[in-house]
């Protein structure tokens, strides 16, 4: 994905331009998906500074007819991922299934409907708090599926996996938060 | 599977549009006549629609801030390595030939104003750094000397490659 720099490439106007026009339509857009993906203004910020650094930077390598959002995002992502592996520690892959705070009461009949109970206060309390304790795999995955709604074939381009692994992720990143929802507005 | 209850993969995958039409209209079949399951989508869908509501009332405006640190690093590592590359990536046949014409049109006065008034000089290199810097600036804007037919597929110069992407278009139809 990084271009490769040659020591003499002087910059065009139509590079210029293209990033110009990149930031103009759709920095919005990657902010807000990068603040998604991090949770964290400062890492969204750096994440989408050098997105479009790489953008500038290999602007020749996008595809005319193809959707730039596609392009950026997967930017944003595996910049995102290189970043969580170079602070492997402070991180993990995903929350093992023993620290979920508590379970949901097992399958359906579901009784409880606790994020219809939420009034939009209270939604966005909870809802930040259940996304920050989802694994930045699982909640990158919620983010793509349900938020930007991107199709699992979409998805799998984008973070570069199977569309199997997507479909595996979303189940298991929903239960997830929902557990995680009741677990937030319970705690209230 | 009319018989049997829906799985919640299956409800979350129906809700994504995800399943093969003739399972998506099973689906949809078994929803119009099974309360529990229908309940069990209706909680599926609340999850997705609780999150776009949390994404439309956390949705911020890209600070001004990192655009600026965008067009910091790019003048600083990527636009201007040096006057000399500067110019010389400036100057290219297309942009060339009516900024010449003008140069020399600048020359000319500058010249005969040095005789007039040897205190006011207009140095050609000057007048070449801050062309090139405003043109690097409003590349596309209008009244500045562009090349017929830069904007659409036509490189600046001779020398790109033809894969030049179409600005034009490719990023406005990217309406998502
Ligand atoms: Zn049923």
């Amino acid at each position: 994905m990084a271009a490769p720099r040659k020591p003499f490439d002087p910059p065009t106007p139509e590079q210029v331009a293209f990033l110009e026009r990149a930031i103009e339509e759709h920095g919005k857009a990657t902010y807000n998906f990068a603040l998604r993906l991090t949770h964290n203004e400062a890492d969204a910020r750096d994440l989408t500074q050098e997105a479009f650094i790489r953008v500038y930077r290999a602007w020749r390598s996008f595809q005319p007819g193809t959707s730039f959002v596609s392009w950026i995002y997967r930017i944003v992502t595996n910049l995102y991922r290189d970043e969580l592996r170079r602070r492997k520690g402070r991180y993990q892959e995903e929350i093992p299934e023993d620290n979920a705070p508590q379970q949901y009461g097992g399958e359906r009949p579901l009784a409880v409907e606790p994020i219809e109970e939420l009034v939009e206060a209270q939604l966005g309390e909870t809802m930040s708090k259940a996304l920050d304790a989802l694994s930045p795999d699982q909640r990158q995955v919620i983010v793509l599926a349900d938020i930007e709604e991107y199709s699992y074939q979409e998805i799998a381009e984008i973070v570069g996996c199977s569309i199997g692994t997507v479909r595996s992720r979303l189940h298991r990143a929903r239960q997830q938060l929902r557990k995680l929802v009741e677990h937030f507005s319970a705690a209230k | 599977m009319n018989q049997q209850h829906v799985t919640t993969e299956q409800l979350i995958d129906y809700l994504h549009g995800e399943l093969a039409p003739g399972d998506d209209a099973e689906i949809l079949q078994h929803l119009e006549h099974c309360g529990a399951c229908a309940l069990a989508y209706d909680e599926q869908a609340r999850v997705s629609e609780a999150l776009r509501a949390y994404a439309r009332m956390s949705e911020r405006e890209l600070p001004q801030g990192v655009v600026n640190r965008i067009w910091d690093r790019i003048d600083r590592e990527e636009r201007s390595p040096s006057w000399g590359a500067r110019i010389a990536a400036f100057w290219r046949p297309a942009i060339a030939v009516p900024v010449a014409a003008l140069l020399v049109i600048g020359i000319f006065f500058g010249y005969s104003a040095t005789h007039r008034t040897p205190i006011t000089t207009i140095d050609a290199s000057y007048y070449l750094q801050d062309h090139a810097a405003i043109t690097g600036t409003v590349p596309f804007s209008e009244g500045i000397i562009v090349p017929s037919g830069m904007g659409s597929n036509a490189p600046a110069t001779t020398t790109a490659d033809a894969t030049s992407p179409k600005l034009s278009g490719s990023l406005v139809a990217d309406a998502r």
